[in-house]
């Protein structure tokens, strides 16, 4: 079944819930744990798609909607780029604007899934 | 998975562009001599010219390699046959150069054919104007059901993907044993198809596609040097450095020992000189303004023909592999039938003749005004670039409120909503970099060096243009750009400098 929502709104979501400021600019990471979401949230994550590839999966989606993020709800920290930042401000005036209304009931399945890449992103970096 | 029906007509495609020219193999061809504008001499084995005499590989000489980008630019009117012959050049020039390094040899003993092969295939799937056609038939349900969520080929590119079910088709693969035979060669022809769409499943065998589908492939290579030359555009990658700095090595990442095609340092700087190239292509040729006007005018071209029931070139356009079937000269040529007041012949003849639509307003950082300092309404409406299933659908939508604001003073076709893609990076992550000494080697990914992605990624950002087109009447371009501008704020709270309109010099 199509799902009606953007996944960049998931995606909103996600960074909302999260439960840190700042997460790691490292694609690899990145990519991998929002593909391990994807298989359990398919409902919700099923839009990034994603080439299975020899090295890592990855998805143009993803880089994209990434992009799209910037600069209002995240950033990449100058000059390394090393880090994204939550813009937490903006995030609440997106989830109030619209994002809570979208999620009415989903909002524990958002929660869920921002500590499972919370988790997921500690965790591939410390494999 | 495919259906039956998209493999019929791969089916009947082939038959129709290979097979019925069965006979140019009872007469054995020679090794032939290519003149080149960009890459000079080179040789074309007697295997490959029987390949490319054949309508299936002729038919990429009436297909413009940078679509609608001739009306901008007039000398980019190269096409994706002078490509594929320039892949092929390409790769073998990586080839000869990886043949120069110590254990090369035997790796690559019995890959060459294959890796020209697959070079010479790799774009036959292409229909008209190549990728503009491309961005529209990647929507339809036949190629949603190989490149759509969860399907085979998630997130393919849709013109690899028909080249690859023309090479893997049964009659294809007939032909092209017949083709060994004769000529006493031994390719891999499925390991050629699975090269055309990045597809490798050996660890040990990644340097064998990445020739092809890689950070600095053959592909991209020629691509960057013939669009920018034939733009006018000059554009410098250190190529014989490049190719100094190439070798195959394996390379422990993401926890396996991975064969692939790498750098040394001293390869940094024409990777960089690539994606800079990359990056100014894209904003000043690819998505010139102009050359959106003539996509989305195409794209006009099929919605009508959709919503009237109407062909081109006896093509009713619902599937993707109806593409195949037309070129860039079938398609202007579909106005000659038809009476010139024939909605259908003006809406070609427009793009034709290069009466284009025009801006009626400018999405871009520069010209959205930055009360709401963090940009937030901004980088809101920007959920619409990303590349979706249904992108055109939602910004249909949107032209169509526009439009009805606007109090509907011309035809709908005539009004887009225009926000392109970003272009691809990334590639910084699938490159890696050898560091270390020659006996005790390690590899570093080039991002973990310098992300120079990101960096790429802030400099297509900040060129970023997003229009609302409409006819050239200056009336209609007013109430156009009224209306978008009302609708902008209202859908998405967002409110733009008088330079959005004014530099559209309506």
């Amino acid at each position: 079944m199509e799902t009606a929502l953007h996944p960049r709104d998931v995606l909103e979501g996600i960074f909302y819930f999260y439960p840190d400021d700042t997460f790691e600019n490292n694609r690899e990471t990145i990519h991998t744990a929002i593909y391990k979401i994807r298989e359990k949230h398919f409902d919700l994550l099923g839009d990034i798609t994603f080439r299975k590839h020899i090295l890592f999966p990855r998805s143009r989606v993803l880089d994209e909607l990434l992009s799209s993020l910037q600069p209002g709800l995240l950033f990449k920290r100058n000059p390394t780029y090393d880090t994204y930042e939550i813009k937490r401000i903006n995030l609440k005036k997106s989830w109030e604007t619209y994002l809570k209304e979208e999620f009415i009931g989903k909002e524990d399945e958002l929660k869920s899934m921002a500590a499972e890449f919370k988790n997921l992103m500690t965790g591939i970096n410390n494999a | 998975m495919p259906d039956e029906q998209f493999l019929k007509e791969i089916d009947k495609f082939v038959e129709e562009f290979l097979i019925t020219y069965k006979q140019n193999l009872n007469k054995k061809k020679d090794e032939k001599v290519v003149h080149d504008a960009l890459w000079g001499t080179n040789s074309i084995k007697p295997h490959e010219v029987a390949i490319i005499d054949t309508p299936l590989i002729q038919r990429l000489r009436q297909i413009k390699q940078t679509g609608f980008t001739f009306l901008v630019f007039p000398s980019a009117i190269h096409t994706r046959f002078e490509h594929t012959l320039g892949v092929i050049f390409q790769s073998q020039k990586l080839l000869s150069a990886l043949l120069q390094r110590e254990g090369s040899v035997d790796l690559l003993a019995g890959k060459i054919d294959q890796i020209r092969a697959a070079a010479l295939l790799h774009d036959c799937g292409h229909g008209p104007m190549s990728h503009t056609s491309e961005e529209i038939y990647k929507c339809l349900p036949d190629m949603q059901k190989l490149i759509g969520k969860g399907e085979e080929h998630e997130e393919g590119n849709p013109h690899e993907i028909l080249s690859y079910y023309i090479v893997t088709n049964k009659k294809f693969k007939e032909y092209f044993n017949e083709l060994m035979v004769i000529y006493e060669k031994s390719i891999d022809l499925e390991d050629a198809a699975s090269m055309i769409i990045g597809r490798c499943e050996k660890p040990e065998d990644k340097y064998i596609t990445d020739v092809l589908n890689g950070p600095f492939d053959a592909d991209k290579l020629d691509y960057l040097f013939r669009d920018g030359h034939f733009s006018g555009i000059p554009l410098k990658v250190d190529l014989d450095r490049l190719w100094y700095s190439a070798r195959i090595e394996t390379v422990p990442c993401s926890g396996k020992k991975i064969r692939m095609l790498v750098v040394s340092t001293n390869g940094i700087t024409p990777l960089e000189q690539i994606l800079f190239s990359k990056m100014v292509l894209f904003t000043s040729v690819y998505q010139h303004h102009k050359v959106r006007t003539c996509d989305c005018m195409m794209k006009a071209v099929y919605r009508y023909c959709i919503d009237n029931k109407r062909e081109i070139d006896g093509r009713t356009l619902e599937n993707s592999t109806d593409f195949l079937w037309i070129t860039d000269d079938t398609f202007f040529a579909e106005a000659q039938k038809l009476d010139k007041k024939d909605p259908l012949h003006i809406m070609i003849h427009n793009i034709l003749y290069r009466r284009l639509l025009k801006r009626a307003l400018i999405i871009s950082k520069p010209t959205v005004d930055k009360k709401d300092e963090e940009f937030f309404s901004y980088t809101n409406l920007k959920k619409f670039q990303t590349d979706i299933y249904n992108k055109d659908h939602e910004l249909r939508s949107l032209a169509t409120e526009i439009w009805e604001i606007a109090g509907k003073p011309c035809s709908l076709y005539d009004v887009w909503v225009d926000l392109p893609k970003l272009p691809p990076t990334g590639t910084a992550d699938d490159t890696y970099v050898r560091t270390g000494t020659q006996d005790n080697p390690d590899f570093e990914k080039l991002s973990d060096i310098f992300k120079v992605d990101d960096w790429a990624e802030d400099y297509t950002e900040h060129k970023w243009r997003g229009h609302v087109f409409c006819p050239n009447d200056n009336n209609i371009r007013k109430k156009i750009s009224n209306a978008s501008v009302e609708v902008f704020k209202n859908k998405f709270g967002i409110e733009f400098k008088s330079s959005a309109q004014t530099l559209c010099k309506i």
